[in-house]
């Protein structure tokens, strides 16, 4: 049977911004993502450049709970790291409980302050807390109070619409003890079709001395050097450009074919849900086969059948297979294929 | 009559829903918190006690999370599946498609027929997904293996 080893401290992620800084050269995180940041997309991230990742968000309250939850919430293995897990809460106990369970099997921590679904709010979990600076001071203070370096805890928020208040969050989280903290340009209403408010996050980067990690429209790697330019902080965070393009961070415009290969490769040794399987194929090629091809592709109902659609109009490589994870266009089979 | 009224009340307390949240006293030590329902009235998330927290705590440290490596599925002792879960029959079709991915279709059919035989008594409109894609494999690697040979 298998054993998880012990976390290696090079993976902690202040000792990776801290290296990143030597480098002269921004941290790239791939930011949590619900349903899809699993174990088979963490994996494949991390081949393209990509310095530290997330979890999707696992729900404290069900994880301490219940052993069902922990099974479909969280798999990992030993090449699963540097990993932060991110954590929707909305009480002390909760916390520090998912934090003695968990922490043996990640590299940090991360609370999450700014995910703006209504339900989750209404529990008072993600953007609620934003709300609620006291009661996220006095969670990462627990934690830090309790296991001091040995857990590195981070909160990822959004902005407020009145700056200052941000301002006052973040210098109180810090206060107690943050390791550091993501800021996502936006309010918890603000569509993500606005663009993201990079001079807000240049401010709450000049109001805390912790490092700051910017969060909002980065697509490629050009914009991450941008970012980093216009707000000065210690790394960028992309969401929904890794979702399309997880190759971003090592300067590929769009997911080349190879990453397509890996992923099938990843997703059928580690397992993933046909339906996850599909999306994230389908956010990887939209736009890029024909319509009809794609339609075909959203219409399949198993994973077996998936298969069977990629190797009919694909050359898809398998692991053992020379030139595999390598190919950067789409190797269409058939001439009907080529008219997108 | 009493007895009634007892467990109805037990049964509330599972899940108070309430008007005047000032009313009720928390007991934050163990994770139990008011929360707002859709319909604007307020709502108890039930706490954990110590104990119960020790089992979970407990069952986590002897077993740890769940380790998905490169060879894990190609390693299942499928004979410890029990079909009447959910997560033991995900595992069994996980297999069957990595199997196939591989194009591994001798061993994909066989371990097809084994998840067909071993589903045979489940109510097969609950899990009709799993098992079309079950039949789909059967026939396909058949095929696939009448045109090699």
């Amino acid at each position: 049977m298998t054993k998880i080893e012990p976390r290696n401290p090079e993976n902690n992620p202040i000792r990776i911004i801290e290296r990143c800084r030597k480098e002269g050269r921004p941290v790239f995180i791939a930011g949590p993502m619900v349903r899809y940041s699993k174990l088979p997309f963490r994996s494949l991230v991390r081949e393209y450049n990509t310095d530290l990742v997330y979890s999707p968000m696992i729900l404290a309250r069900e994880f301490v709970r219940n052993e069902f939850a922990r099974l479909s919430d969280f798999t990992t293995n030993n090449y699963d790291t540097p990993l932060i897990v991110q954590v929707g809460t909305n009480n002390v106990t909760d916390l520090l409980r998912f934090v003695e369970m968990i922490h043996p099997f990640v590299d940090g921590i991360g609370i999450n302050c700014g995910c703006p679904i209504k339900e989750q709010i209404r529990e008072g979990i993600g953007a609620a807390l934003m709300s609620e600076p006291d009661l996220v001071s006095d969670m990462v203070y627990a934690v830090k109070q309790k296991y001091g370096d040995k857990v590195c805890i981070e909160t990822k928020i959004r902005i407020h619409p009145d700056l200052n208040e941000t301002v006052k969050f973040v210098q109180k989280v810090e206060k107690a003890g943050v390791d550091f903290i993501t800021v996502h340009g936006r309010t918890k209403t603000t569509r993500s079709s606005q663009p993201a408010n990079f001079e807000a996050i240049k401010l709450m980067n000049e109001s805390v001395s912790v490092p700051v990690i910017a969060n909002g429209d980065c697509f490629s790697l050009n914009d991450a050097y941008e970012i980093v330019k216009k707000t000065k902080v210690d790394g960028v965070m992309a969401v929904r450009g890794i979702l399309d393009n997880p190759a971003l961070f090592a300067g590929y415009e769009k997911a080349p074919w190879g990453c397509i290969e890996k992923f099938w490769e990843y997703s059928t040794s580690y397992g993933l849900t046909y339906r996850l399987l599909q999306h994230h194929l389908s956010c990887m090629l939209d736009g890029r086969i024909p319509k009809e091809l794609y339609k075909e592709m959203m219409d399949i109902k198993t994973l077996a059948q998936l298969i069977d659609f990629f190797d009919n109009n694909f050359i898809l490589k398998r692991s053992n297979e020379e030139g595999f994870g390598t190919g950067i266009e789409i190797p269409f089979k058939t001439q009907r294929a080529l008219h997108i | 009559m009493m007895e009634t009224v007892h467990q109805s009340l037990v049964n509330q307390l599972s899940e108070i829903t309430i008007n005047k949240p000032t009313d009720i006293k928390l007991q934050p030590q163990n994770g139990e918190i008011m929360v707002k329902k859709g319909s604007g009235r307020t709502k108890i998330r039930k706490g954990q006690t110590d104990a119960e927290y020790g089992s979970q705590k407990q069952q986590f440290h002897m077993e740890g999370p769940m380790l998905n490596t490169k060879t894990w599925l190609e390693e299942l002792d499928v004979s410890k599946i029990d079909p009447n879960i959910k997560s033991d029959r995900a595992k069994l079709e996980s297999l069957t498609e990595r199997l196939y991915f591989k194009r591994d279709y001798v061993k994909c059919l066989e371990t097809t027929k084994f998840a067909l035989e071993l589903f045979k008594d489940l109510n097969h409109k609950k899990i009709k997904n799993e098992i079309d894609e079950l039949e789909y494999l059967k026939s396909s690697c058949s095929k696939k293996i009448e045109t090699v040979q």
